[in-house]
């Protein structure tokens, strides 16, 4: 039971790898939803919530798919539940079907808002591969000239990987650096682009190892950061420190650390699909979702 | 010689109550006596004193004179008849101190004020009320004596025939362990508060008419009567945002329902809203903030934490039964030494403590993994509002790169700003100021206290949001920056 939801997610992934894990993972648990037959409310909540621990034992679940679990599951029970369990069941899904479909077209969203901050002849420092980076620029491309650099991101090489994808689609202009090069070209960058895997309660974001030198660096060089993720990775949890992410999934791999903690400080904005918002913002909107 | 001075200097002007002159013929011997006293020190420590000096102390010998003269000139005139009445303008700098939402005059930044001091040598209590932030604040313990004769005053007003409202007994009891430091910290006085006006409605619903009534009027009775007895609990220390938020909320609750018929059906039901006050954001919610801070700390950590806070001792003791190994810095500060309580209670537990006084944070700091401290109160633009202390060990901490915690239920979030510490605090009295200490010291302090010192002993500080890394609260944690969002979201539940 709980290797074969892991193990979907994964195959699912592997086809898809232009989608987030998030998506799978949402289209799992409506799948469960669907084929369930719950006897009350409580039933139908302890199975989903077997259904998402086990989907986060998976290699490619990151700490958004744990966050878009726990939103799907609050966002389908947000209607009124006093009608009988036959009717229950559609009500539950029609509101499941409606947020697969706002996340889908959340990072479009994104991409949109964020296109708007890149002008002609910028200089971008982008860290690593994200999806709603790429999309943004791509997005920019069509109207403006800037050059991307990329940093390498070992030790999977994802920034050549972004490269390539990024200059053979809309031909940018693309140069990869090495990791520890981020301090020799943070003088000339004009703004710092970043994903983020999850968004914390205070503003700050957990991302892919070396966000936070990156954000350090050019904190004290003046260069603005902004951050480009979807509102369904908002997650209630508060690091204090670094040490904290160890409780994760895929935190760490072979002992190294994978993902590192930002904190607001170091971010300038945060541009998602609610709007455009400072770190501040991001508690009062996680608030207004979870009380 | 200040006796006969002191009875001199009565001030005089006609038409006032014979309590209000009894206060001021003690203001004035006390003020007297401590001209008389000034002048005689500073003319034993003339011979001593330097050029400069010499030239300021003459000043102030020729002021306390010039005031005897003064005193004496006006007693002759007016006669001793009229020497139990008190000059309009002394009133209120005489009441400052009991009444807590006297308006706030305007005040001179502290910067300002502490560059005039060495030049002109005058102390606090000199000072007008532009340039000395202390004058309107309420001052603890001082204002004993005030109480007691204000329950008089009210006694006699009762034998007026005419029905009165009277303070009650519970209320009254509090107020006196309130004035006197016995019930203290925002969580406590709030509970004991609401622990007294259940009494009160209890006996409003025993002793009133059972007999049919409006149920708007005979709320607007109670609401009266409890108004009146709060009154008197402010009198005795001002109301703490724990307090007021707690009877915003009976009354809010009171006033959308209509359906009682009587007196004891009313009482009922207030008891019954104070008990879901109680349990729901008390109780309970101190029971959630447990729960949720002892997740933040684990095996090794080395937690620091000052004077005393019945959250944060909670937690710490559910963090050692759950048998995670860490240990505690207590932090302690003259005069309250709060802290040796949480030291005791820790080490009954058998949890490893260090025991600090606040001078020597910055370098107990280096060794410590987190802070976590109470609030009395958190401010709508995110500041806290704690015991004074707090804001600098928050500041070392943060500068320090340690995450500071602060627990707070959301029933203390205020929604008024604060910019400084002056506004709304409270002033600890020299004989608080002298407690803890042996009678050699206190001695010593007391004779070397000269009179251009003043004892200044502030109750809170706030701190900004700057330092403070993480707020817990029963609804979660939240980054200071969101009390406004909590704020609403408590007002669109009420």
């Amino acid at each position: 039971m709980v290797v074969d939801y892991a193990q979907q997610l994964e195959r699912k992934c592997q086809e898809e790898p232009d989608l987030a894990p998030i998506v799978p993972a949402i289209r799992i648990l409506l799948s469960c939803l669907r084929d369930s037959d719950f006897g009350s409310i409580q039933e139908l909540q302890t199975s989903l919530n077997n259904v998402s621990e086990s989907l986060m034992t998976s290699s490619c679940a990151t700490i958004g798919v744990e966050s878009a679990c726990e939103l799907f599951k609050r966002y389908i029970t947000l209607t009124r539940l006093d009608v009988d369990l036959n009717q229950l069941k559609p009500a539950l899904v029609s509101r499941g079907e409606s947020f697969l479909r706002k996340i889908s077209s959340d990072r479009h969203k994104v991409a949109k808002l964020a296109a708007h901050f890149i002008l002609n002849g910028h200089r971008i420092l982008v860290h690593s591969r994200s999806r709603v980076v790429r999309d943004a620029l791509l997005e920019a491309a069509k109207r403006s000239n800037f050059t991307v650099y990329i940093t390498e991101s070992a030790p999977d090489q994802s920034g050549a990987q972004m490269a390539k994808e990024l200059s053979t689609v809309a031909g940018i202009e693309c140069h990869v650096l090495k990791d520890a090069a981020v301090g020799y070209f943070m003088e000339r960058i004009d703004l710092v682009l970043l994903g983020a895997e999850g968004i914390v309660e205070s503003g700050g974001i957990i991302n892919r190892i070396g966000t936070f030198q990156i954000a350090v660096c050019a904190r004290q060089l003046n260069k603005p950061v902004y951050v480009l993720a979807e509102s369904v990775k908002c997650i209630r949890f508060f690091p204090l420190s670094q040490r904290d992410l160890k409780s994760l999934p895929n935190a760490e791999k072979d002992g190294h650390p994978c993902v590192d903690y930002t904190s607001p400080d170091f971010i300038r904005l945060l541009i998602t699909d609610l709007g455009t918002l400072t770190p501040s913002a991001v508690s009062d909107e996680l608030i207004k979702l979870y009380l | 010689m200040s006796k006969e001075k002191a009875d001199k200097s009565a001030p005089v002007v006609n038409g006032m109550k014979p309590e209000d002159a009894e206060k001021a013929r003690l203001k004035a011997e006390r003020k007297a006596a401590f001209e008389a006293k000034r002048a005689a020190e500073q003319a034993a420590d003339k011979d001593g004193a330097g050029k400069e000096n010499k030239k300021e102390l003459t000043k102030a010998e020729r002021r306390a004179i010039q005031e005897a003269q003064r005193a004496k000139k006006a007693q002759e005139k007016k006669g001793p008849a009229d020497s139990k009445d008190v000059k309009a303008e002394e009133k209120p700098a005489a009441k400052s101190g009991s009444t807590s939402d006297s308006p706030s005059k305007p005040e001179e930044s502290p910067l300002g004020k502490k560059k005039d001091m060495p030049t002109k040598k005058v102390s606090f209590a000199d000072m007008k009320f532009a340039a000395n932030p202390f004058v309107n604040m309420h001052k603890r313990r001082d204002n004993i004596g005030n109480l007691f004769r204000s329950v008089d005053r009210r006694k006699k007003d009762d034998g007026g025939g005419e029905k009165r409202p009277s303070v009650h007994p519970a209320i009254l009891q509090l107020g006196f362990q309130i004035a006197d430091g016995a019930v203290s910290g925002a969580n406590d006085r709030c509970v004991y508060m609401l622990e007294a006006l259940k009494k009160l409605a209890q006996d409003f619903g025993s002793t009133e008419s059972p007999e049919l009534h409006d149920a708007r009027e005979l709320s607007q009775e109670f609401f009266s009567k409890m108004d009146f007895n709060v009154a008197f609990l402010k009198e005795c220390r001002p109301l703490s945002v724990s307090m007021t938020n707690a009877l915003r909320h009976i009354k809010l609750s009171m006033s959308e329902d209509e359906s009682m018929k009587n007196a004891s059906q009313l009482a009922s039901t207030i008891i019954d809203n104070i008990d879901g006050f109680l349990q729901n954001e008390i109780t309970l919610a101190r029971r959630a903030i447990v729960e949720i801070a002892k997740s933040k700390i684990h095996d090794g950590d080395v937690v620091l934490t000052y004077a005393r806070s019945s959250v944060v001792l909670d937690i710490l003791t559910t963090c050692h039964d759950e048998g995670k190994r860490f240990s505690v810095v207590v932090v302690d500060s003259r005069p309250a030494l709060k802290g040796r309580e949480t030291l005791k209670t820790l080490c009954q537990k058998g949890i490893h403590c260090k025991y600090v006084f606040i001078h020597s944070v910055s370098y107990i700091m280096k060794e410590v993994t987190k802070v976590l401290l109470s609030a009395d109160t958190l401010l709508a633009n995110g500041y806290v509002a704690s015991r004074v202390g707090s804001s600098q060990i928050s500041m070392i901490a943060h500068k320090m790169n340690v995450p500071v915690l602060v627990c707070c239920e959301t029933y203390k979030f205020s929604d008024k700003v604060l910019a400084d510490c002056f506004a709304g605090n409270e002033l600890g009295s020299q004989r608080e100021f002298l407690q803890n200490l042996s009678e050699k010291r206190k001695q010593l302090l007391c004779t070397t206290l000269s009179s251009t010192v003043s004892l200044v002993d502030l109750t809170y500080d706030i701190t900004p949001p700057d330092f403070v890394t993480m707020v817990v609260t029963e609804r979660g944690t939240l980054p200071c920056t969101s009390v406004p969002v909590v704020l609403r979201v408590r007002q669109n539940i009420i």
